[in-house]
C-alpha cells in the first residue's frame, strides 16, 4: 500500500520546518528528504508533492533497490503524477480497464498491475487528514456500512482513530486521521464483526481486543514495507503490535475457556499462518523458537 | 528530546514516594489535562504511564509523542520532568510545577 504520499506533514514555510510530526510522518519526510527537495514553495501540501516530482534526483536515488521496492517507487510517483494535476482540475484521469475488486469499486480505484490491491486504497495529496465529503471518502463510507453496518463519526475527541464495537461506529478524528489510520481501524471492524460483537453491544474480550490490535499493527507493519518504509520505519509505526501480541499469547496460556473460541474465529477469517505471523511479529511478539498452542 | 535510557520504573517510584500522582488511563484528553494540571497546581509531579489498552488510542510512539506534546500545550506553569517518549517497555510523559527563579 503506497501510502505515504497520502501522509504529508503540515510544512510551516516561515521556520522552514516540518510541524506537523503525526504518527507516519517520518516515512513521507524520509521520501520527500531522498528526493533532494530543500526548497518549498508557500501553498499547500500539494507544492510539497509538485516540488517531488521536480526533484532531478528522483530518477536515480532509488537505484540499488529491490526490484519489488522500486516497482513501488514508482507507482507511488505515479499516483502523485496522476493525482496532482487532478486535484488542480487540470486533467482527466483515465479510467483503468481491470475489473475493481469490491473494496476498490467502493473507493472509486481499480487494482492496477504489479500491486494488487494496495494501488486502489485512496489517496489524497491534498492535506495530512482526511478530505471531508470528498467523493471517495463518501463512497468508503457508503461501502462500510453496506457490507459491515459500520458507521463512521469524526470525533475530535479521538487522538486518531478508534472503533466502538458496542455501538457499530469507526470514530475517527478530522485533524489527525489519515488514510492508514482508517485502514488499521478497518481491520479491528472486519475482526470485531467475526467475532460477533460488532453492534451488538457485546464488548470485546481483553484476549479479543489484544489480538485484534496484534492483527491490525501486523497489518499496518506489512502495509508500511509494502509502501517502501524500511524494516526500522515500518516496525516503528507499528511499534505498539508486538505488545499486543506478547499480551494475546499471555491470555492464550491462561487456559480460560472462552480464548480458543475466538481464536478459532479469527483463525477462520484470517487463517492459522496470518494469525500465527501476527502473534510472533517478525520475532518480536512471541519469542523465535517458542510455540503457539495448537486449538 | 529525553534519551531513552532513563530508567522508567525508578522515576514512576520516584514520583509516588514524592505524593505525586500517576495517571494509567483517561476517557477524554480534557480530563488527562485537568488532571495534570490540578497536580501541578497541588505542587506535585504528575505522570502519565498509559497501559496497554489506552496505548492503542495514540496507535504508536510518535502519535503518543504527538498528542503528548498538545497536552503539554495546554498546562500551566509547569516543566517537563520526563519528555513524552517510550522508555524500554513503558511509554512516559511527566511533568511537575515549575521551579521558581531565585
Amino acid at each position: 500500500m503506497p501510502t505515504q504520499i497520502v501522509q504529508v506533514p503540515k510544512y510551516d514555510f516561515s521556520l522552514g520546518l516540518f510541524v506537523d510530526e503525526g504518527p507516519y510522518w517520518h516515512g513521507w519526510s524520509k521520501w520527500l528528504g531522498a528526493t533532494g527537495v530543500t526548497t518549498l514553495l508557500p501553498g499547500d501540501e500539494l507544492a510539497v508533492a509538485a516540488n517531488a516530482l521536480k526533484a532531478p534526483r528522483v530518477g536515480r536515488i532509488f537505484t540499488g533497490i529491490s526490484k519489488a521496492s522500486s516497482e513501488v517507487v514508482e507507482a507511488v510517483m505515479g499516483q502523485a503524477k496522476r493525482l496532482v494535476p487532478k486535484a488542480l482540475g487540470k486533467v482527466r484521469l483515465p479510467r483503468s480497464t481491470a475489473r475493481p475488486t469490491p473494496v476498490a469499486e467502493a473507493i472509486g480505484g481499480a487494482p492496477r498491475s504489479g500491486l494488487g490491491r494496495h494501488t486502489s486504497l485512496p489517496m489524497d495529496l491534498r492535506g495530512a487528514g482526511l478530505v471531508h465529503g470528498s467523493s471517495r471518502f463518501s463512497r468508503l463510507e457508503g461501502f462500510l456500512s453496506q457490507r459491515y453496518g459500520a458507521r463512521v463519526v469524526f470525533d475530535d475527541a479521538v487522538p486518531f482513530g478508534k472503533i466502538d464495537e458496542l455501538a457499530g461506529a469507526t470514530r475517527l478524528n478530522p485533524h489527525t486521521a489519515t488514510f492508514d489510520v482508517v485502514a488499521h481501524e478497518l481491520s479491528h471492524v472486519r475482526f470485531s464483526q467475526a467475532m460477533g460483537k460488532w453492534g451488538t453491544g457485546k464488548a470485546l474480550t481483553n484476549f479479543e481486543v489484544n489480538l485484534m490490535e496484534s492483527i491490525g499493527y501486523w497489518g499496518t507493519y506489512r502495509k508500511g514495507l509494502a509502501s517502501g518504509l524500511s524494516h526500522a520505519d515500518a516496525l516503528a509505526n507499528a511499534s505498539f503490535g508486538p505488545s499486543f501480541a506478547q499480551s494475546a499469547i499471555q491470555a492464550l496460556r491462561s487456559g480460560s475457556p472462552a480464548v480458543p473460541a475466538s481464536l478459532q474465529r479469527a483463525i477462520a477469517l484470517y487463517g492459522r499462518d496470518y494469525v500465527e505471523q501476527a502473534l510472533r511479529f517478525g520475532g518480536f511478539g512471541i519469542r523465535p523458537g517458542k510455540s503457539i498452542p495448537r486449538m | 528530546m529525553a534519551t531513552n535510557s532513563i530508567n522508567a520504573d525508578a522515576v514512576i517510584r520516584e514520583i509516588q514516594e514524592s505524593g505525586g500522582v500517576v495517571v494509567r488511563g483517561f476517557r477524554s484528553r480534557d480530563e488527562l489535562v485537568d488532571t495534570m494540571q490540578a497536580a501541578i497546581n497541588d505542587g506535585r509531579k504528575c505522570a502519565f504511564v498509559p497501559t496497554l489498552k489506552t496505548l492503542r488510542e495514540f496507535l504508536n510512539t510518535n502519535g503518543f509523542i504527538s498528542v503528548m506534546s498538545q497536552v503539554n500545550a495546554r498546562l500551566e506553569n509547569h516543566e517537563v520532568v520526563v519528555e513524552a517518549n517510550s522508555y524500554e517497555s513503558k511509554h512516559v510523559f511527566a511533568v511537575g510545577p515549575a521551579k521558581r527563579a531565585g
